[in-house]
């Protein structure tokens, strides 16, 4: 009889092996040369989205995690559910003009130009302590500019959550000290 | 917000209702949009949401929940994970990355299009189309139509009963089709 510690760490591992054979790797989307990680065919497999779900609620259910934002749109997948089980707030973090009521706004750099984030004013507050979710991180901007939105408004970001991180475009380092948590290591 | 006047009065409802806003004059002047992430701020609120839901369609042997990009994508994955199912997102134009089919419907002004992975859903699967709202049913009609396109008869018996014009297995090609409302599962109804 192995350990819990152990047995823990092999089911952790059979978790995220399964989860990671779920995505698929889609060459030329959107651009040609870029290998575009899709989390479809991961949505398409109940016990590997069950299992992703778990593996962040796991980690964040006794940190007092009062917000989960999610990075429109494929944190919208991944976010409710989270924020749903640990019993936290739910926040959009849109496109422009998306969101009806006021809003803050944060410009983040792309590979050609710009883009920007918004959140309603109101929805996160000083006393938040907030998890940020999206599908990937590839260089980090659009993480970065949603946790500039959330520290604007004078809330912590306690972590992000991502489930697969692409490791080659140093995401993590543009994160700065912001903690980072992934399930998946994607090249 | 008044509640669906038709069925049982389940008391979470009233807290549903009153945790959404109204914004005046968004998108455009003189529209009054519902704004359901003041409901996603109440954590009780949106349990008592998606418990709603999960309570009428689990054991119906549903096997796909398809969520309209991109408020649908906030209610129907809890769904889909509670009841066991695929989540399925319908999305925008390229978004997604791999084969899609593609639905072209109409709005008030022009023409949008919603995309699905062709190998998303199977001939014979009972599938679900979970969305914040239905005005006109523009993109429910297109929503049901792409899952319609991969089998030739569709029963939607627990959600919404479907009048569609006979269509040509055209992707491009606007289909009409009528919701018949008091076959919808409608937590409420707005005046």
């Amino acid at each position: 009889m192995l350990p819990l510690r152990v047995m823990a760490a092999v089911d952790e591992d059979a978790r995220i092996k399964r989860i990671a054979s779920t995505i698929r790797v889609i060459p030329n989307f959107p651009k040609p040369g870029i290998m575009f990680q899709d989390i479809t065919t991961l949505l398409l497999d109940p016990t590997a989205f069950r299992d992703t779900v778990d593996m962040f609620v796991e980690r964040y259910r006794d940190k007092r995690i009062s917000v989960v934002a999610g990075v429109e749109a494929r944190g919208f997948i991944f976010g409710p559910p989270i924020a749903l089980a640990i019993g936290a707030k739910f926040v959009p973090l849109r496109k422009p003009k998306k969101l009806p009521g006021e809003v803050i706004s944060e410009e983040y750099t792309l590979e050609y130009g710009t883009d920007t984030m918004e959140m309603h004013v109101g929805a996160v507050q000083s006393n938040d302590r907030a998890l940020v979710i999206d599908d990937l991180i590839a260089t980090g901007g659009t993480l970065c500019a949603a946790i500039n939105l959330i520290e604007r408004v004078g809330a912590e970001v306690v972590e992000c959550g991502c489930v697969i991180e692409l490791t080659d475009l140093k995401g993590r380092e543009k994160l700065g000290n912001r903690p980072l948590f992934v399930l998946v290591k994607g090249t | 917000m008044s509640a669906w006047k038709n069925r049982e009065h389940d008391p979470r409802i009233e807290g549903i209702a009153s945790s959404m806003r109204v914004i005046s004059n968004f998108p455009k002047p003189g529209f009054k949009f519902k704004d359901i992430t003041t409901l996603l701020l109440d954590p009780k609120a949106f349990k008592n949401t998606v418990d709603l839901f999960v309570e009428r369609y689990a054991g119906k042997d549903i096997s796909v929940v398809a969520g309209v990009e991109a408020r649908g994508f906030i209610f129907g994955p809890p769904i889909a994970l509670a009841i066991g199912a695929k989540f399925v997102p319908l999305r925008k134009p390229k978004k997604l990355p791999g084969f899609v089919i593609s639905e072209k419907y109409v709005l008030e002004y022009g023409s949008d299009c919603l995309e699905m992975h062709i190998e998303a859903v199977q001939p014979g699967e009972r599938a679900l189309v979970v969305d914040d709202l239905v005005a006109t049913g523009g993109t429910l009609c297109a929503a049901i139509n792409l899952l319609g396109m991969c089998f030739r008869n569709i029963y939607f018996q627990q959600t919404m009963h479907v009048n569609m014009l006979p269509h040509v297995e055209n992707k491009d090609v606007i289909i009409r089709c009528k919701l018949f409302h008091r076959f919808c599962f409608l937590v409420f109804v707005s005046s």
